[in-house]
């Protein structure tokens, strides 16, 4: 295998359409013990995956979350593996999926500055985000860093400070 | 005819989706573009491009057939159209390509004559006149070594690996050249790379390493895509190119997005004038 490009396959009349070529036994006979293999493990996939409705919502998901789980988890086996558990985002069906609706009052100022937040979380994910997942990871940001929150509280925005 | 593998022995790093839309690039820039779906999986290629009504169709006629010479009807029927790309679709068949192909190999031992397994997809297109059809022909096998793999990197003699810049995509390259040295010697081929396409890059230091590494060794590394979940997802529910999935499925427009078709486009070029000059 070298970089760049190699002989055209279709240019040259040199193979013929029946291979006439010999090769020595031992490797043809590795060649095909592995390819038999290959083909049982095979058999034995697609028995297993014989549901053939399931197994495309699988394979589905399995192609969608290969392309975008990024947990650091090796996603070859975990495309395999039955039992694996998906981070949130993968494994809902809908965003409002396993979440309560709560009344939040907010002054107009936040508001708009949400919008800039959803934008600003795409633009550092280079990805879409939906707002409810950024409000929700906000409100756990904060949770989880009450000092940051009481900053906030000491400003003139909120005056918790003030004497 | 350009014409090469789109592979990649680690899974899950977007071959399918790299395959579907360099197709789209190629049939954007005007040229005749045949895909050909040798991946087992049912989310595969012709899923993507919605051209699988057939996959478990007994009756219907299939590659496999026409590699061990059992057609049910001429090649160009095999033929499905989506979005300007001309597809032969994967059918389920195709999960016993190994058996079938050696059974034939058997026979045909039998009455004297000569059956290369590993040589039977290049026959079948040569035949049909693949070459002088269309411009470019890009194969996506399935995501493991196994006789179908051989039988598009011969027809192919060309690779675009997708990897992830990361340490087991780093080794998955590296695998994948003593794989296609094993091929190069037992069918008596040269293999070319036109070029290994990083996913999901994140501009991580160590993957800047990794890239670094890769370009040492002396592989072309045109562009890099990023992680973009949203529209990968977006594309495979709608079943559709990402270029068709942004037309016509995002409200509006972003950014980064059209970034992504443009480096599609992009590799595509990019492979068009590697394949013009032989290395």
């Amino acid at each position: 295998m070298k970089q760049g490009s190699t002989d055209d396959p279709f240019a040259d009349d040199a193979e013929t359409n029946r291979d006439t070529e010999t090769k020595p036994a031992d490797e043809e006979g590795a060649a095909r013990s592995e390819a038999e293999e290959t083909d049982r493990s095979e058999a034995a996939a697609a028995e297993t995956a014989a549901d053939s409705a399931s197994s495309r919502e699988a394979t589905a998901t399995e192609a969608s979350t290969d392309e975008s789980t990024d947990s650091g988890v090796d996603s070859g086996s975990v495309g395999k593996s039955a039992g694996r558990s998906l981070p949130y985002i993968y494994k809902r069906d809908a965003v409002k999926e396993g979440r309560s609706q709560r009344p939040v009052y907010l002054r107009e100022y936040n508001e708009e500055r949400i919008v800039q937040l959803v934008d600003d979380v795409e633009e550092l994910l280079a990805t879409e985000v939906t707002k409810t997942d950024v409000l929700e990871a906000a409100m756990e940001t904060a949770i989880e860093n009450p000092e940051l929150v009481v900053e906030t509280l000491k400003t003139e925005r909120y005056g918790y400070d003030w004497e | 005819m350009l014409s090469y593998t789109v592979y990649s022995e680690a899974g899950g790093v977007g071959k399918t989706t790299l395959a579907a839309n360099l197709a789209k690039a190629e049939a954007r820039a005007g040229r005749d573009v045949l895909v050909i779906d040798f991946d087992t999986q049912e989310a595969s290629l012709s899923y993507l491009l919605d051209v699988d009504e057939n996959r478990s169709n007994k009756e219907a006629d299939s590659l496999l057939r026409h590699m061990i010479d059992r057609p049910r009807g001429p090649f160009e029927d095999l033929v499905e159209t989506s979005e300007g790309i001309d597809v032969v679709p994967a059918h389920n068949i195709l999960e016993y390509a190994s058996k079938h192909l050696q059974r034939r190999a058997e026979e045909a031992a039998d009455f004297g004559e000569s059956f290369n397994p590993n040589k039977q997809l290049l026959r079948v297109l040569k035949d049909a006149g693949v070459a002088e059809k269309y411009d470019t022909l890009i194969i996506d096998p399935p995501a493991s070594p196994d006789i179908k793999l051989h039988n598009a990197i011969h027809a192919t003699r060309h690779l675009v690996i997708p990897f992830e810049p990361s340490g087991k995509g780093y080794e998955s390259v590296q695998g994948l050249d003593d794989i296609v040295a094993g091929l190069e010697n037992n069918l008596d081929i040269e293999v070319g790379v036109l070029a290994i396409v990083p996913n999901r890059f994140e501009g991580l230091n160590t993957q800047k390493e990794f890239l670094a590494e890769i370009e040492a060794e002396g592989w072309e590394v045109p562009v890099t895509f990023r992680k973009r979940s949203s529209l990968l997802e977006g594309c495979w529910n709608e079943q559709c190119t990402a270029y068709r999935y942004i037309e016509e499925f995002r409200d509006r427009d972003r950014e980064h997005e059209l970034e992504t078709l443009e480096k599609f486009d992009e590799l595509a070029a990019y492979i068009r004038r590697q394949a013009e000059v032989p290395a």
